[in-house]
């Protein structure tokens, strides 16, 4: 058994079990072919796309897992929480069962993923030791051999073996070890060479003196632009994603991406996008290196090539959505979504999506602000479908001079159970200073299984 | 209070209604409601049950028809006599032979050439530039006749909809009347309304969007409910019942009307008829009539003649004859293989002498109904038939007698099961799993594919 | 090829020929009116002048603020022309009430931040970028430093500029009275608006309070909401209406 599923993990398969006792175990075990070679390039293809989704600097870590650097990165996925959700939800939204840890090593982090049983994990800065104490040495990418030799030698989990001296482990087993744990712990550096495909375009200059000034990483910066720009049209694409690699000379790496809207070509505009964050590029010692990849490039025609930057009648926003993008804002248009249900009748969409034809009823007044989680009130209000006559709300109570309603927006039954009878009556009310609001109440006022009949204030037409 | 609510749409709008008569009459009567005015869309259909639901419950049925016009135009119209509805019913037929399969085209010109006698209440929209010149139209062409719907949609600024509604109509002479815009009995009813539009659009729940109906509250409610959501409004909540009163045409008005081509010169159906039987039996007892048949022959013709279903017979008589006369093969069955006459005049073959046969089967005068003879004609010539029936009653006189589509259950389910974006082979072992021609699904039926009944969708 | 010279040339003209000279952006039309003779009146070249910031606040009562001037400002983003860029923190702006305003939820593009460092140099941004209808800025403070540099940026390519003053606490509000660089500083409240013949909302109601414009007098307005235009109409009779039947409240 190379792999098993949940069903059959709770029936006492593991891996490493032989093919008949498993069968033995579980009535009518459903087996397939393992595949290893289809599966090295499964994980691949991901790890690909993965590159193309989070970080410029992702790799496979064979046999089951992908490695990414998102220094830098996660503020682009709204903070280090998100961005585990995130990825939990895409792969298991595409039916991948996975885990994901962050941490400060490439060792902790692969150590924690496999540890775990929930899907996500964030070891916080400096807690590496803490969180990898209790592990078992298992997870410390050792050879077989080794592990199993350190086993009967009775060290069971990484705390411990880091707290033995090092000397006769290292004469006993060779440099491995002491390795594995400098990298988990952060003494030596463990550079990750991003994944690559040949189709990917690339331009590379090195530096046979090391470079380390502001203008000069700019300037250079800037010529690979152009040479990167050749080699797109080339081919007749576009880069939707660039990265910049800057290999230094104390072999750490570092990475800027700049992402665009749309597929682009332009020089000035790419040189622009990069030249905005080259003020992150740490030198430190000299950069040796610098790379530039297309990690994504799409077909691109002449006629979609935007100009420079000079002002012209009709204008192509993708440039400045770049510029917000890549800055970190999120940056989006809204469109409606055919729903009665006010929050759901509005949904974001991309800032350079095409125009949408379909607009908001205009004959149905709706409030500027909308509140998240509407806010309970106290209403006095005559039953069954009177406007409230006055209702008290963050300690104040106002009264209503004027008012529209009900109107009755039905809970959409096929969406939720709790929704299946649901019932809002909404009703726009006027204070005596002409502030505005939209209170609602919960069900009919007739039959309890249209809703609890306690009132809520949704939002503020003016104030 | 008196109340009727004028604008009913039954199940027989195809795909629209999501109540049949029956449920909407005994809503009705539950409520208080005095009288049901039934406006499926640009069809009569659901006039026949209808009629059954309203004999059932005693609530009066008042006959109408919706009127969708191209130009986006809708007026619900009220034959107020027979002659009125006759003319109804030949403006459908001209939209409907227009349209084709499934549609009607009717434009206002139509409408004006038969308005004669109809009463028309206009279904607006708002008040603005069209619905001023719609008004101007109605009254126009229905005079006093024209009124305009009055219906609350619980929607925002409905009050000040309603007031400039009533003002514009004032203005332009047309009276108002409430209406609900009723498209199912009772609350619940609305999530299966919102199945049947994704059905009429052939999409799924999760698609339909704002192809819903999105105006709330389309159900029967009861007059007091009515007059406490109109109190601005008393004279247009009177004048339901007023409109009830000035259509005093009933269904029951109808009866059937024979052609008289089978009948012979200077003598009467019921002549005409024994003349024939007489005429024929030497064909059939060549040795001559036996005395029990004869005693059934006379018996039969006694009832024939009480109940006048003589024309009937003898226009089945006439065309059984040509078909024979054109070797065209052609045999009756079903109950009217129990009358004796038939066999004599040919259009049966059971033979009364060997066999025990029950007129009252048949015919029966409790049933007050013209007997079913149904006849069969040998396929590859039955086109022959109809084109001597066309051509000897004329095109305008004969139809061929359509089924009007109803939702069995298997049909139903599939439709619905896609509608609501359920899995293929959900809906095929949903389906299957029924007799083709049950009316009802039992929760044993889901029960036995494994489903569990109270999951909300498959609910 | 003409060979006389004029030899004498309005000021105007002059302006214009320098102005062409030094290669400003120059738009077609140089303000928004608001159609309305008497706040045009008031405004220098009659209308809210494009390449310059406005600034809009809300009333200040309290609790939630700044949806009356939000929606004042909908309306005037939805009568430019061209694409608007509504830099914000909060998203809690609900679309279909600027829509109704009249704008199109196609020209309008939103950048959300963390923080209001993020809106000023969003705007600041989206200003130098060019080409666009009018940027919005929804902001809590406007330091004096800060408007000057949107200021700038506004006028080195004629786009407009407009900050939404949005406090969450009275002590914000009072903030206010700081002076900022702003061409013309507005006030938008509510007033109660008119009874319907029948139970209902009509039209809204508002105070327009211009409280500064260069080289301009303060003036006070009382108007109707936007119309599904984005226009405002001056509103006839006043605002208060000290009411006896509440009538209008109930729907029966």
């Amino acid at each position: 058994m190379s792999a098993v599923d949940a069903a059959a993990k709770k029936s006492g398969l593991k891996i490493g079990m032989p093919a008949a006792k498993a069968q033995a175990l579980f009535q009518g075990l459903m087996m397939v072919e393992a595949d290893p070679l289809a599966d090295a390039l499964a994980l691949e293809r991901i790890t690909l796309w993965a590159l193309t989704q989070y970080s410029p600097i992702v790799a496979v870590d064979a046999p089951d897992g992908i490695v990414m650097d998102t220094e830098g990165a996660d503020h682009l996925q709204g903070g280090e929480e998100l961005m585990l959700t995130g990825i939990a939800n895409r792969f298991r939204g595409r039916g991948l069962s996975v885990r994901v840890a962050i941490a400060d090593t490439w060792g902790a982090a692969h150590a924690c993923a496999r540890a775990i049983t929930r899907e996500t994990v964030i070891v916080p800065r400096a807690q590496t030791v803490r969180a990898v104490e209790r592990l078992p040495i298992a997870l410390l990418r050792l050879p077989a051999k080794i592990l199993a030799d350190l086993r009967t030698l009775g060290f069971q989990s990484i705390g411990q073996l880091s707290a033995t001296p090092r000397a006769p482990i290292a004469l006993r087993f060779g440099p491995e070890v002491g390795r594995r744990l400098d990298q988990m712990f952060g003494r030596i550096g463990e550079p990750i060479d991003p994944v690559r495909s040949p189709e990917l375009v690339k331009v590379s200059r090195a530096f046979q003196e090391p470079i380390g000034a502001a203008e000069t990483i700019d300037k250079y910066v800037g010529r690979l632009v152009a040479e990167l720009c050749i080699e797109l049209e080339k081919k007749g694409l576009g880069t939707r994603r660039t990265d910049l690699i800057v290999d230094k000379v104390d072999n750490t790496r570092q990475a800027i991406r700049a992402g665009t809207a749309k597929p682009a070509r332009d020089v000035r505009w790419l040189t622009k996008l990069f030249k905005d964050q080259t003020e992150k590029i740490e030198p430190g010692f000299g950069i040796e290196r610098l790379t530039l990849v297309a990690v994504m490039s799409e077909p691109l025609e002449e006629s979609q090539r935007t100009s420079s930057l000079v002002e012209e009648e009709v204008r192509d926003f993708t440039p400045l959505i770049d510029i917000f993008g890549n800055r970190g804002q999120r940056v989006y248009r809204v469109a409606p979504f055919a729903s009665d249900v006010p929050e759901r009748s509005v949904r974001r969409i991309g800032a350079a999506a095409d125009d949408v034809a379909v607009a908001w009823s205009p004959q149905w007044p709706r409030p500027i602000w909308l509140f998240h989680r509407p806010e309970q009130v106290d209403v006095i209000a005559l039953m069954p479908d009177h406007p409230p006559v006055s209702f008290t709300w963050r300690g104040k109570r106002r009264k209503v001079r004027r008012a529209d309603g009900p109107e009755r927006v039905f809970g959409e039954w096929w969406q939720r159970d709790s929704e299946l009878d649901a019932v809002r009556d909404y009703f726009a009310v006027e204070d005596d200073a002409g502030e505005r609001f939209w209170i609602f109440r919960l069900g009919d006022g007739v039959d309890m299984a249209t809703g609890s009949h306690r009132w809520f204030i949704h939002g503020i037409f003016s104030s | 209070m008196r109340y009727a609510e004028l604008q009913v749409t039954t199940h027989f709008s195809f795909l629209r209604g999501a109540s049949s008569a029956d449920e909407l009459f005994a809503a009705a009567k539950e409520l208080g409601i005095e009288a049901i005015g039934v406006v499926d869309r640009n069809s009569l259909a659901g006039i026949v049950r209808a009629l059954e639901a309203s004999r059932a419950t005693g609530i009066r049925l008042v006959v109408g028809c919706r009127l969708d016009l191209q130009d986006g135009m809708s007026i619900l119209v009220y034959p107020t006599d027979r002659a009125a509805y006759s003319r109804l019913t030949r403006l459908i037929t001209l939209g409907k032979s227009r349209g084709g399969k499934n549609n009607c085209i009717l434009t206002l010109d139509d409408v004006i050439s038969y308005s004669d006698g109809l009463l028309g209440i206009l279904v607006p929209d708002v008040a603005d530039g069209v619905c001023a010149a719609q008004l101007r139209k109605m009254a126009d062409i229905f005079g006093d006749r024209a009124y305009m719907a009055l219906s609350l949609r619980r929607r925002p600024n409905d009050q000040l909809r309603l007031h400039d509604l009533s003002n514009m109509a004032t203005r332009h002479r047309v009276k108002t009347v409430v209406t609900n815009d009723v498209l199912f009995h009772e609350p619940g009813r609305r999530k299966l309304q919102d199945v049947v539009t994704c059905i009429r659009n052939n999409t799924t729940i999760d698609e339909v969007g704002f192809e819903r109906e999105r105006h709330a509250d389309r159900y029967l409610k009861p007059p007091q409910e009515m007059e406490r959501l109109f109190p601005r409004y008393p004279e247009a909540l009177r004048r339901t019942m007023e409109i009830v009163d000035r259509c005093k045409f009933s269904l029951e008005e109808l009866t059937y009307q024979y052609p008289e081509e089978a009948i012979i010169p200077g003598k009467t159906p019921q002549e005409s008829l024994e003349h024939y039987v007489w005429e024929c039996v030497p064909d059939r007892y060549p040795e001559g009539l036996p005395p029990e048949v004869l005693k059934t022959v006379r018996h039969e013709l006694d009832l024939i003649k009480a109940m006048k279903y003589a024309p009937y017979f003898l226009t089945v008589f006439s065309i059984v004859r040509f078909a024979r006369s054109q070797g065209i093969l052609c045999q009756g069955r079903g109950s009217a293989a129990n009358s004796a006459v038939c066999y004599i005049l040919g259009v049966t073959s059971i033979d009364p002498s060997t066999n025990d046969l029950l007129f009252e089967r048949f015919v029966s005068q409790e049933r007050d109904e013209p007997p079913d003879i149904d006849v069969d004609f040998e396929h590859e010539r039955r086109e022959e038939v109809i084109q001597w029936i066309y051509k000897t009653y004329g095109k305008e006189k004969a139809a061929l007698c359509a089924t009007v589509t109803r939702y069995r259950a298997k049909g139903a389910i599939r439709d619905v099961g896609k509608a609501l974006g359920l899995p293929e082979d959900l809906i095929k072992a949903l389906s299957s799993g029924m007799w083709s021609w049950s009316e009802e699904v039992s929760d044993r039926n889901v029960k036995e594919l494994n489903l569990n009944p109270d999951d909300r969708r498959r609910c | 090829m003409r060979t006389h010279v004029r030899t004498s040339l309005t000021v105007e003209e002059l302006r214009e020929q320098i102005a062409t000279l030094e290669g400003a952006a120059v738009r077609k039309a140089e303000c928004l009116p608001f159609g309305i003779g008497e706040i045009d009146e008031k405004l220098p070249g009659g209308g809210l002048a494009h390449g310059r910031l406005h600034e809009f606040a809300g009333g200040g009562s309290g609790t939630v603020d700044g949806a009356a001037a939000a929606l004042c400002v909908a309306g005037i983003a939805a009568r430019t022309r061209g694409h608007i860029v509504w830099c914000l923190t909060r998203p809690d702006l609900f679309f279909p009430a600027l829509a109704q305003a009249g704008l199109d939820a196609n020209r309008v593009i939103f950048v959300e931040g963390e923080k209001e460092e993020d809106v000023l140099a969003s705007m600041e941004e989206a200003l130098s970028f060019g080409g666009l209808g009018a940027v919005i800025g929804e902001l809590v403070r406007l330091p004096m430093v800060a408007s000057r540099r949107l200021q700038l940026a506004a006028e080195k390519t004629g786009t407009m500029a407009i900050v939404v003053r949005r406090w969450r606490r009275q002590t914000e509000a009072n903030d206010f009275g700081q002076p900022t660089a702003a061409t013309t500083r507005w006030r938008v409240s509510v007033l109660p608006s008119e009874d319907l013949p029948v139970p209902g909302l009509g039209r809204g109601r508002w105070l327009l309070e211009l409280m500064r414009v260069k080289a301009g007098g303060c003036a006070e307005f009382e108007v109707g909401a936007c119309d599904v235009e984005g226009r405002i109409n001056l509103s006839a009779g006043s605002g208060d209406r000290s009411h006896s039947s509440g009538r209008s409240v109930h729907s029966g």
